[in-house]
């Protein structure tokens, strides 16, 4: 059941299916499928346009310590979303992290999650994270690993908050909903 | 004729038959063929918008690896009872994710490495993929199988309506062409009547009504006119015979009338020379007699064709012998007979008698004796006489030159048939009146030669009128026909 993918700009933009997680098969690692759903978010969510034509890039920022090494830089190497090229900063600080259109919290920012979501929150930002509960805590979409293969649940609420329109296909594949609206978006 | 009708009529009837049924068939299997090419088409087109939707649907699951989203996505094809499966397979033709009896990777993927829009016709189903994109790369591609029920229903629709329309058109063309065949075949059927009216009747009177201006008004027409001419001819050519014969009858009358007294001036000059024994004159006397005998035999031919011509010929009914009769001419034409070097034979046994006119009998039994004489010299001429049934038999065979098969149809043709001066007083005008002669007895004549072998003419006379042999004992007839002989005509 599990699909091959050999490189990771072919990991980016081609399928994904399931993820064999265990150690040793010869399929992608756990992070090269993360920056691959990272990627491929941005194609199912749309910004509010002020958002986009006031920048120069698109830009996602990698917030705190996250084990994509240069993973994400070369999913993302190449591609842009509404004409910008898209880029990722690493960074530590909340107000940079601002800037960004997409907002990866790692692993370091347990500790100051709920201020980091109470900053970015109503900002045009999708955050995403593997932290747990991230989207019941207030993340727009937090990545898990259910049944070996890596998923993601979303939270309308926030998404709504970020002003972020989510298509219904990406709600479709997502394993979790909250805040569902009733009529979709 | 009947026959011809028919066979012009069923010709008709298959040139229109067959010229609608071919025009309608090919304009019907150029109206399927046209029909099923764009049902193909626009199968494939919904088949296409089908599948595009479904890829674009199924675009997040495949990227976010959600077989089971897919295969909710695919589930929708439920509202379609056509499509059978659908297969989703990834780039490097793995199946993702499928709906119904789906097919394996390899053969759904079939095709897929160009990327574009790819279909194939089965007998009875069709498989479609369509690439899945995503940012204008294809992540995999999605290939559904539908059936082709609607296929077969559309062209089990269109053969009935073909056979339908071929049947309405071929009654309509049948109709139409009996309809067409009575209106040419009536004046064609006129026509044939007034033809046959022609040939049987003679009735050259008869004109057929042409209406309308058309090819058979014109052949009638015409017909009308060569019916005119004909008429118009026949009654000169009747005119010209009437002229003739009556100049005939005229001619031999005349003829005739200082006949009489030439033979008795010979016959009182032969007295005469015999009494003053002038012996030198008497066989020139003879000659003389001879010649106006021959002279007074050739103008009583004449007047026996004019009689017969103008059907007055006279039958004094009487009982005769015929043997008696034939006994009388062979001794009449023994003196002829040996300076032709013949030898006349009769045979009979015994009487054979019946009511006929005696002169008529005699007549033509000279015909008959002169011509064998004439015909076969040096050679016996031999006579039969015998009563068969109720018939007299009179057979005379010579041994002579014969006859030509080519000329025994001729014969006994008519005196105007064979006016050459080869035939004059020979065949044709003796022969033609002894047939005559019988017809008017009731009775027959029929020849048999060969050429070198001789002729033999055979005459079957009835034994007297019918009412006669038929009313009394056959034998106590023939026996003594002369207690009853009350001949009827005269």
């Amino acid at each position: 059941m599990a699909l091959a993918v050999r490189r990771v700009g072919r990991l980016a933009c081609g399928p994904l299916v399931l993820i064999a997680l265990t150690a040793g098969a010869q399929g992608p690692s756990e992070y090269e499928v993360k920056a691959a759903f990272i990627y491929n978010f941005s194609k199912f969510i749309e910004w509010p346009e002020a958002a986009l034509s006031n920048q120069d890039e698109f830009k996602i920022c990698v917030l705190g310590s996250a084990p994509f090494g240069s993973l994400l830089q070369q999913t993302v190497s190449g591609k842009q979303i509404n004409g910008k090229p898209m880029t990722v900063q690493e960074t530590t600080s909340i107000a940079e992290a601002t800037t960004c259109r997409i907002c990866f919290i790692g692993e370091s920012e347990r500790g100051r999650l709920d201020e980091i979501l109470r900053r970015l929150g109503n900002l045009p930002i999708l955050t995403v994270s593997d932290l747990d509960s991230f989207a019941e805590r207030g993340g727009t979409i937090g990545l898990i690993i259910d049944r070996k293969r890596v998923r993601f649940e979303v939270n309308m609420l926030a998404a709504r908050q970020a002003n972020l329109r989510l298509s219904s296909q990406l709600l479709k594949v997502a394993s979790q909903v909250i805040g569902r609206p009733e009529e979709g978006h | 004729m009947m026959r011809a009708k028919h066979s012009i009529r069923g010709r008709l009837i298959a040139i229109s038959a067959a010229t609608s049924s071919l025009a309608l068939l090919l304009a019907c299997s150029g109206f399927v063929t046209y029909e099923l090419i764009t049902f193909r088409q626009s199968l494939v087109n919904d088949l296409t918008t089908d599948a595009n939707v479904l890829a674009f649907n199924v675009t997040a699951p495949i990227l976010f690896g959600d077989p089971e989203a897919a295969t909710a996505s695919l589930a929708a094809l439920k509202a379609k009872p056509r499509i059978r499966s659908a297969t989703i397979t990834t780039a490097d033709g793995k199946v993702f994710a499928g709906y119904g009896h789906h097919v394996s990777g390899s053969s759904s993927a079939r095709g897929d490495s160009e990327g574009g829009l790819n279909y194939r016709f089965d007998a009875d189903r069709v498989f479609l993929s369509v690439p899945v994109l995503s940012d204008g790369s294809r992540i995999g591609s999605l290939t559904l199988e539908s059936d082709l029920d609607e296929h077969a229903r559309r062209i089990r629709r269109y053969l009935l309506l073909t056979g339908l329309i071929l049947v309405v058109s071929l009654i309509a063309a049948v109709g139409i062409s009996v309809w067409l065949q009575r209106r040419i075949l009536q004046p064609i059927g006129r026509l044939t009547d007034a033809a046959r009216l022609v040939v049987h009747n003679h009735n050259f009177s008869v004109r057929v009504e042409a209406p309308g201006e058309d090819e058979l008004a014109l052949l009638t027409n015409t017909f009308n006119n060569m019916l005119g001419q004909i008429e118009h001819q026949n009654r000169e050519l009747k005119q010209a015979v009437e002229m003739r014969d009556e100049f005939l009858t005229m001619a031999a009358h005349e003829l005739r009338t200082p006949l009489t007294p030439l033979q008795l001036q010979v016959h009182t000059m032969m007295r005469h020379a015999a009494k003053e024994h002038a012996d030198g004159f008497v066989p020139r006397i003879k000659t003389l007699g001879r010649l106006v005998e021959r002279v007074a035999k050739l103008v009583e031919d004449l007047l026996d064709i004019s009689r017969l011509n103008t059907r007055t010929l006279e039958l004094h009914h009487e009982p005769v012998d015929l043997v008696g009769v034939s006994k009388e001419v062979v001794a009449i034409y023994q003196d002829e007979a040996s300076h032709a070097g013949c030898q006349l034979k009769l045979s009979a046994a015994e009487p054979v008698i019946g009511i006929w006119d005696r002169s008529r009998l005699e007549q033509v039994l000279s015909n008959l004796i002169s011509n064998a004489l004439k015909y076969g010299p040096g050679m016996p001429v031999e006579l039969r006489v015998e009563a068969r049934g109720n018939e007299a038999l009179f057979v005379i065979q010579d041994r002579g030159m014969g006859i030509r098969s080519e000329d025994l149809p001729r014969i006994f043709g008519r005196f105007e048939r064979g006016v050459s001066s080869r035939h004059y007083g020979g065949f044709g005008l003796g022969l033609w009146i002894v047939r005559e002669i019988l017809t008017s007895l009731g009775g027959t004549i029929e020849v048999k030669s060969k050429p070198g072998e001789g002729a033999t003419f055979t005459v079957r006379l009835p034994l007297g009128p019918e009412s006669l042999i038929a009313g009394e004992n056959g034998r106590l007839a023939r026996s003594d026909p002369t207690q009853q002989a009350t001949p009827p005509y005269s």
